[in-house]
């Protein structure tokens, strides 16, 4: 008789199988999908790994591997596991909230993730019938790892982290909920230091960030990334051409969609994946050794990061672009105030194919954020902007950045016949953290 | 890897018309379930607003890479969205149109499939079934604690869609990705076919003629009809072959 074959759906985003319960074992300590995702067998459930109850009722076969391989010491968690009579807490399926920034709030934050963590009841229905399961019980670590980090004593936290982290780990594979609880923390920690912790998913780390952004960010990656690019810089930095490598990609990213997107749920400092990328990208690239006549290459280079991250982190005290070639044209443009020095930046510097497609489109952006500002916008201007609104690209042609956010924000100022604000409110009340200022 | 493809559609033996639309392309690697709702007309014009919708926006576009194809995909279902709310304010005949999409595009050694609604997409391997999309109706969400189950007390029926294009201006589409693997056969459906077909028997009727998979389409919709034909049926049945 045939092997009885299983697939698991990763995240509710990617599908690992059709295999054998021994791949599902070896698939588990390459660590290619967590204790959230769901498993299930031909025409069966769906089934959580942590969820135990369902396992064992649907798939008892599952049940030894799990107990072995995932959750050595579940039987000690579920036996302080009690009923509650608490209200559910029901979560959305939305993928992405976005709030303002600030460190207070990020302390904030921190806090509420961690008065989450501590206090969240989840209650599952199983066989068709609502039965509630305590699932999570408060985590005197999470707790502890907040009151570090909210110390403001980084090296402190970092500390902590370090002599913690079996039991961190040990956690996160045994309560549900504690990976999402722990990542906030674990990402502050990986990005102040190599971008990866060991023993923690690369995927889980990077979080939902957008397909086009590196899968993997760590320092290491980086370091391969500039020794392999060297030979690109010329052209590249030369606006000739756009290399369809990670590198060339992450330096043109658009500095205000990534600050109109953070902090991301689940990230503290940084703020996002892509703010822990460009730091992991700009220290690589200040340890590196590259060869002396590329000296004024590297420095150009890091000058482009060191401005996405002060232009992403809204502090400009001190910021400077002393760049070259298309880097210039588009750091000119995002510190532009005026519509005449959008102008002037786009047509210092002669661009070929691929800049000059980017910078086009990053030019119409530039000249919209200037009419917009905060703004309602004049009659006499409205022609104009509509013109540019049309021109908005839902895409960014190189970073796969998607503007539809956007796109339907500043519609929305059309038909509101220019009222920033009123057109704000209506975006708001669909997409609550939205915002373009 | 190489795709063959098929598909069948029917009105059933019901309704007086067919409100699903699809298209399936083994050139472009492209597969498109859409099944219309509200109103006579307009469920009719929303599937086919979503199929054309998603071929136009890849014929369109010249080369496609692989980080590129989520938010291509995100972005044509979004836009199909707005086209449909639209469509459904300029024509009061139509208003309250809308249709469930599901897609499968075989780039490479990948697929993606982007989904929105109740029409589902399973894999077949070796005589096993999996329903790899997720409902998006009132039942599925109660289940996955999304909605409260107060949400089944009132006038809800469970089979209510909670996501589909046309619905609101906000529209949210999974997309889901998957690495292929030579023998594996997907099936694309509309809920004509799941809600008079077990799953079971499907996949019974997959393994029975898994070497003429060019039958599998036809054979599932009759087989809906058989059993009472109570909504349009359509299937489309793409099989992974080694190159």
């Amino acid at each position: 008789m045939a092997e009885r074959l299983y697939l698991i759906r990763i995240n509710l985003e990617s599908f690992l199988g059709p295999m054998t319960a021994d791949d599902v074992r070896a698939a588990y300590k390459k660590m290619q999908f967590g204790l959230h995702d769901e498993i299930a067998a031909s025409n069966r459930d769906w089934i959580a790994f942590d969820d135990l109850a369902r396992l064992r009722a649907t798939y008892p076969e599952l049940v030894e591997i799990v107990k072995k391989e995932m959750l050595s010491g579940w039987g000690k968690t579920e036996a302080y596991v009690s009923k509650s009579d608490k209200e559910p807490l029901y979560v959305s399926p939305s993928r992405s909230p976005r709030s303002n920034q600030s460190w207070v709030r990020h302390i904030i934050l921190a806090a509420v993730l961690a008065l989450v963590g501590g206090g969240t009841f989840w209650i599952v229905q199983s066989s068709g019938q609502l039965a509630s399961r305590v699932n999570e019980l408060s985590d005197p670590l999470l707790d502890k790892a907040n009151d570090e980090l909210a110390t403001g004593n980084l090296e402190r936290f970092d500390g902590f982290i370090e002599k913690s982290l079996p039991q961190i780990l040990d956690s996160m594979n045994k309560r549900r909920g504690a990976p999402d609880n722990w990542l906030p923390y674990l990402r502050t920690y990986a990005f102040r230091h190599e971008g990866k912790v060991d023993g923690v998913d690369m995927k889980l780390l990077r979080g939902n960030a957008r397909a086009s952004a590196p899968r993997d960010c760590s320092l290491e990656s980086w370091r391969q990334r500039w020794k392999a690019s060297v030979g690109e810089w010329d052209p590249f930095l030369k606006s000739k051409q756009i290399p369809n490598k990670e590198w060339a990609k992450v330096l043109v990213w658009d500095p205000y969609w990534i600050r109109y997107r953070s902090p991301q749920k689940g990230w503290i400092d940084p703020s996002s994946y892509y703010e822990g990328c460009l730091t992991m990208a700009l220290k690589a690239l200040q340890q590196s050794d590259i060869e002396p006549t590329h000296t004024e290459r590297k420095a150009v280079l890091i000058a482009r990061l060191q401005w996405m991250l002060q232009q992403i982190g809204d502090d400009l005290t001190g910021a400077d672009y002393s760049m070259a070639g298309g880097l210039w044209v588009l750091s000119c443009m995002e510190s532009a105030r005026q519509q005449d020095e959008v102008q002037k930046c786009q047509s210092s510097v002669a661009l070929e194919e691929d800049w000059l497609r980017l910078i086009q489109s990053r030019a119409v952006m530039a000249r919209i954020r200037i009419i917009v500002n905060g703004k309602n916008i004049k009659p006499t201007q409205m022609p104009a902007f509509q013109q540019l609104v049309n021109d908005v690209k839902a895409i960014d042609p190189i970073t796969g950045f998607e503007y539809v956010s956007e796109q339907k924000f500043l519609q929305q100022v059309i038909v509101n016949d220019g009222k920033v604000n009123q057109a704000r409110n209506v975006i708001r009340s669909r997409i609550p953290d939205f915002h373009f200022e | 890897m190489r795709i063959r493809m098929f598909g069948a559609t029917d009105v059933g033996r019901v309704r007086k018309n067919n409100q699903d639309s699809m298209l399936f392309d083994e050139r472009l690697g492209l597969a498109i379930v859409a099944d219309g709702i509200g109103g006579r007309k307009g469920g009719e014009v929303a599937s086919k607003l979503a199929v054309e919708g998603i071929k136009n926006a890849f014929l369109e576009i010249d080369t496609l890479r692989h980080e590129e194809i989520t938010p291509f995909l995100t972005v044509s279902g979004d836009k199909i969205n707005q086209t449909i709310i639209n469509k459904g304010l300029q024509s009061p005949e139509v208003r309250g149109l809308g249709t469930t999409m599901n897609c499968l595009l075989f780039v490479g050694e990948t697929l993606y499939i982007a989904h929105i609604g109740d029409s589902r997409t399973y894999l077949y391997f070796k005589n096993n079934l999996w329903q790899m999309t997720l409902d998006h109706n009132i039942d599925v969400y109660v289940k996955r604690g999304w909605l409260p189950p107060a949400t089944l007390d009132g006038e809800s029926k469970p089979g209510a869609l909670v996501r589909a294009l046309g619905l609101s201006p906000q529209c949210e589409i999974d997309i889901y990705e998957k690495a292929l693997a030579p023998g594996e056969i997907f099936l694309t459906c509309s809920d004509g076919l799941t809600s008079m077909v077990s799953d079971q028997r499907i996949l019974q009727i997959i393994h029975e003629n898994r070497h003429r998979v060019e039958a599998i389409a036809k054979l599932l919709v009759s087989e809906a009809n058989r059993n009472g034909g109570k909504d349009n049926t359509t299937v489309i049945v793409s099989e992974v072959l080694k190159d």
